[in-house]
């Protein structure tokens, strides 16, 4: 029952806003808790326990840290000068094992439920090639929704609460309900303890202008992922699962589908459920701002899955920065080797563990941590490369704030997105590898690419369904024009006159009625960060 | 309370104007009122062309998944015996979709008998049945959308497939290497799912409504059945006191031919598989239930002589070939009117 299917969106969510509105005030949280598991149970079945013992886990922990600063503020507010130091060390280091105990357990439960098996596999083939006749036994595992999201947003609460950013929360519904909020199980937002929590309790009633701009959220995501990436989905896998018969502008083709397919899908999904919680009054983070407006890499990833990049940045690369071995480190470094080479050093100390959290944290394959490295290495390019460009184009007078530069950049952006999405969506390095190298080799100019994707005997596509996708793109591409310009296009159709706003909605629901890849033709297509 | 009542009354004109628009596009997207029915050439082209069909016409519908599609053909019923009937099962139909599909022929056709090929049954998939379940009842009211693919054909180059009473010729051979002896003898039975009987039941208590006889039946299929599935289907046959024809008991009686009959390796049978079949089971119909003879009515007989004829036509034009790849030659021979008739396979 993803979010796109007629299941969720013409009874599972209409069921659940109705018994939210009928519920009183103060069960609403509830009744939205009960969904949420019963949401869980439907995909997962059984495996709603996983959730529900890594909720009951996190409180617990949460509630042992707080004991454990409270005791220490109580023992220190008793000791003489003399012990006070040592006592807030004693306490401070108590509170710090705590957290991270608490993380390694649900670290250890996202291990087992995804990479458990990766590893197992791995290690064998390592002893294989060791020669030695070690096998490690399979291991049966299990994959419950969403294990990825929650983990992380618990791991998150855990460290707020340690930094007295937020404080504990002693109700156990409230943080489950923050854990499980069924639109953000599969896909996120990841959200932090404070987005989105005391909304989430409030059990507001339910507004017709909250069902309507939740409403347009949700056909606006449907028309991307429909009308664009489901399309694009059939030609993206019909090229990666017969790779080795492509090659040259091909190849380019399928990285070029498969970013725009990626883009269009989760996007589309999280407006989806953004929409989905606005309906009941809750705003959940933002996950993508017109990405492909990105000058470079590391602005990319300020724009594409936001909240994993605000997760990471707050919760590694930040404690990553101000560690005592990286803050010695760089005051070392710039004494013998100058404020540049700190930088660069300090940067890659902090951005490597990011970019391999980040490859890794999509799942247990070489290929997302090939991903998640390159990033590392182009960000850190990055970090690098600007302040020598920066003076050799003022030395050299290129004007920088010109729009040919500005183009240029975007260009340059966009080919190492392209390439980077070709490594994410093969599953293998070889395959990966393979397919990079035929864009070099190959190249048939005697076929276009209409022979080869017309070709009925190729590809269930018609030149109808490319039509679909070109007009799609450029219906998304002209909303994120005007969105990067600064005009909040949503806000302006809520605020419009009802013909107008209404005039909106019949055009998305019959774009997505009439032309949306569904039904006769089409398989049902998964959510691509559902299985993350 | 005023606020909500104003509420709920936007939202119902909403929805009244949205229902209305729908019911336009219906009309927009009937088949053959605006656009051609030819140009609904995908999974629903014989919901269409069922539709289509004059009013009280057909004595035998003929529903399941492509298993059903290949193994019956209408154009051998009508010659052999001058029964009318339809193949109106779709590839990898679900149960839900069956049942809308009787549901929507029975306002046009009275049939006395309904074959229902048993590899629904076995299908198991709790989302995609209750995403169809949700999608067929949208369907049956604003039918329009079941077709809202039809705008492609606007930039189709892949020409109409030719449809007859639902079959698509196919002469590919694909040789089915596998043991002979599938059926092994068990009294063990693989039961059809609680879920699946119960939309099963649905779909029996809408026949019996019609006055309509049902039979069960399992094509020739050893990559798909087994004693297993035998006896679950039989015992499902007993509960409704159904008639069941089990094919992969009796093939070599109807005369299959392993090397020659079926189109992929033991899955769907072939043209010439279908023939075998279709003999076989014309005159068990002939004998168990008292349906006419149309071979007489010069009307029924002026527009299906001619799909026989051209159903025999199509099939020498690509007799002995892969009908995948249809040559220039063939294709020459399979134009009419500038429409390329291309014969198509389902998968």
């Amino acid at each position: 029952m993803g979010y796109h299917t007629n299941l969720y969106l013409l009874v599972f969510l209409p069921a659940v806003l109705l018994l939210y509105q009928l519920t009183p005030r103060k069960f609403r949280p509830y009744t939205l808790l009960a969904a949420s598991y019963a949401y869980f149970f439907v995909m997962s079945r059984m495996l709603f326990l996983v959730l529900a013992g890594l909720t009951a886990a996190t409180h617990w922990f949460g509630l042992w840290i707080f004991s454990t600063d409270a005791a220490g503020r109580e023992a220190l507010a008793g000791a003489d000068k003399t012990q006070k130091k040592e006592l807030k060390k004693q306490f401070q280091d108590k509170k710090r094992h705590v957290l991270q105990l608490g993380i390694l357990l649900i670290l250890a439960v996202l291990f087992y439920a995804q990479y458990l098996t990766w590893t197992v596999g791995n290690l064998n083939s390592l002893f294989s090639v060791l020669g030695t006749s070690i096998t490690i036994p399979a291991i049966k595992t299990f994959f419950p929704i969403g294990i990825s999201f929650y983990s992380m947003e618990a791991i998150g609460y855990l460290a707020d609460v340690y930094w007295d950013r937020i404080p504990v929360e002693r109700n156990l519904a409230k943080l489950a309900l923050f854990l499980a909020f069924f639109p953000q199980l599969m896909e996120g937002p990841i959200a932090r303890y404070t987005d989105t929590a005391d909304q989430l309790w409030k059990g507001n009633p339910l507004r017709l202008t909250n069902i309507s701009e939740g409403f347009c959220r949700i056909l606006w995501g449907l028309f991307k992922k429909m009308i664009v990436a489901d399309r694009l989905a059939k030609v993206v896998d019909m090229i990666f699962d017969n790779y080795r018969s492509f090659h040259g502008y091909l190849i380019i083709f399928s990285a070029i589908a498969y970013t725009v397919q990626l883009y269009m899908e989760f996007s589309g999904s999280i407006d989806i459920v953004i929409g989905s919680a606005r309906m009941f009054d809750v705003r959940l983070p933002e996950n993508f701002n017109q990405p492909f407006a990105a000058e470079s890499s590391g602005e990319f990833w300020r724009r594409w899955h936001m909240s994993l990049g605000t997760w990471f940045k707050n919760y590694l690369f930040y404690p990553v920065t101000v560690s005592k071995p990286v803050k010695n480190w760089s005051k070392t470094a710039r004494k013998k080797y100058g404020k540049y080479a700190s930088m660069v050093g300090t940067s890659a100390m902090a951005l490597l563990p990011v970019w391999l959290a980040t490859g890794i944290w999509h799942g247990p394959r070489w290929t997302y941590l090939f991903y998640g490295f390159y990033y590392f290495v182009i960000l850190l390019a990055e970090v690098a490369i600007s302040p020598p460009w920066q003076e050799f184009a003022k030395a050299h007078g290129i004007n920088t704030d010109a729009r040919w530069y500005h183009l240029l950049l975007r260009f340059k952006t966009w080919i190492v997105i392209f390439i980077g999405e070709l490594f994410f969506r093969a599953e293998t390095m070889t395959k990966a590898l393979h397919m990079f190298a035929s864009i070099f080799r190959g190249f048939h100019p005697d076929h276009t690419l209409a022979e080869i994707f017309l070709n009925p005997d190729n590809i269930s596509l018609q030149a109808a369904d490319y039509m679909a996708v070109v007009a799609g793109v450029i219906v998304v591409a002209v909303v994120g024009h005007y969105r990067e310009k600064g005009v909040p296009v949503m806000e302006k159709i809520q605020t419009a006159r009802t013909p107008v706003r209404w005039a909106v909605y019949y055009a998305l629901i019959m774009a997505i009625l009439y032309f949306g890849a569904y039904g006769a033709g089409f398989m049902p297509v998964d959510l691509i960060y559902a299985g993350f | 309370m005023k606020n909500t009542i104003k509420s709920i009354g936007r939202v119902a004109l909403f929805l009244v104007i949205l229902v209305v628009l729908l019911q336009i596009t219906n009309k927009v997207f009937d088949p053959g009122y605006w656009f051609p029915s030819g140009w609904i050439q995908d999974r629903t082209a014989r919901f269409a062309q069922l539709s289509l069909e004059e009013e009280g016409t057909l004595d035998v519908l003929n529903v399941g998944d492509s298993e059903s599609l290949s193994a019956i053909i209408p154009m051998e019923l009508w010659h052999d015996q001058g029964i009318t009937s339809f193949n109106c099962g779709c590839d990898g139909m679900r149960l839900p979709e069956c049942y809308t599909t009787l549901r929507t022929a029975f306002q046009k056709q009275k049939p006395k008998v309904v074959l229902l090929e048993t590899g629904l049954l076995y299908r198991l998939d709790f989302d995609q049945d209750y995403q169809s379940l949700v999608a067929e009842n949208i369907y049956y009211y604003f039918y329009g959308l079941r077709y809202h693919n039809m705008w492609k054909s606007f930039a189709n180059q892949k020409g109409v497939r030719a449809y007859f009473k639902g079959y698509v010729v196919n002469n590919c051979i694909g040789v089915y290497e596998g043991p002979e002896d599938y059926m092994i003898e068990t009294k063990e039975a693989d039961q059809v799912t609680t879920r699946n009987k119960r939309f099963f039941k649905a779909i029996m208590n809408l026949c019996e409504r019609e006055g309509v006889e049902v039979v069960l039946y399992s094509v020739p299929a050893p990559v798909n059945y087994n004693t297993y599935k035998h006896n679950g289907i039989q015992m499902l046959a007993d509960e409704y006191g159904l008639k069941y024809i089990d094919f992969n008991m009796n093939w070599k009686e109807i005369g299959i031919d392993w090397s020659k009959d079926s189109q992929d390796r033991g899955d769907h049978l072939n043209r010439d598989g279908g023939i075998k079949l279709s003999t076989w089971l014309g005159n068990w119909l002939m004998d168990e239930f008292d349906l006419p003879d149309h071979r007489s009515d010069p009307e029924l007989a002026e527009q299906w002589d001619y799909l026989y004829d051209y159903c025999e036509y199509t099939s020498d034009v690509l007799k002995g070939t892969n009908t995948g790849n249809v040559t220039e030659e063939m294709r020459e021979k399979l134009t009419v009117d500038g429409d390329f008739r291309q014969p198509g396979y389902d998968r």
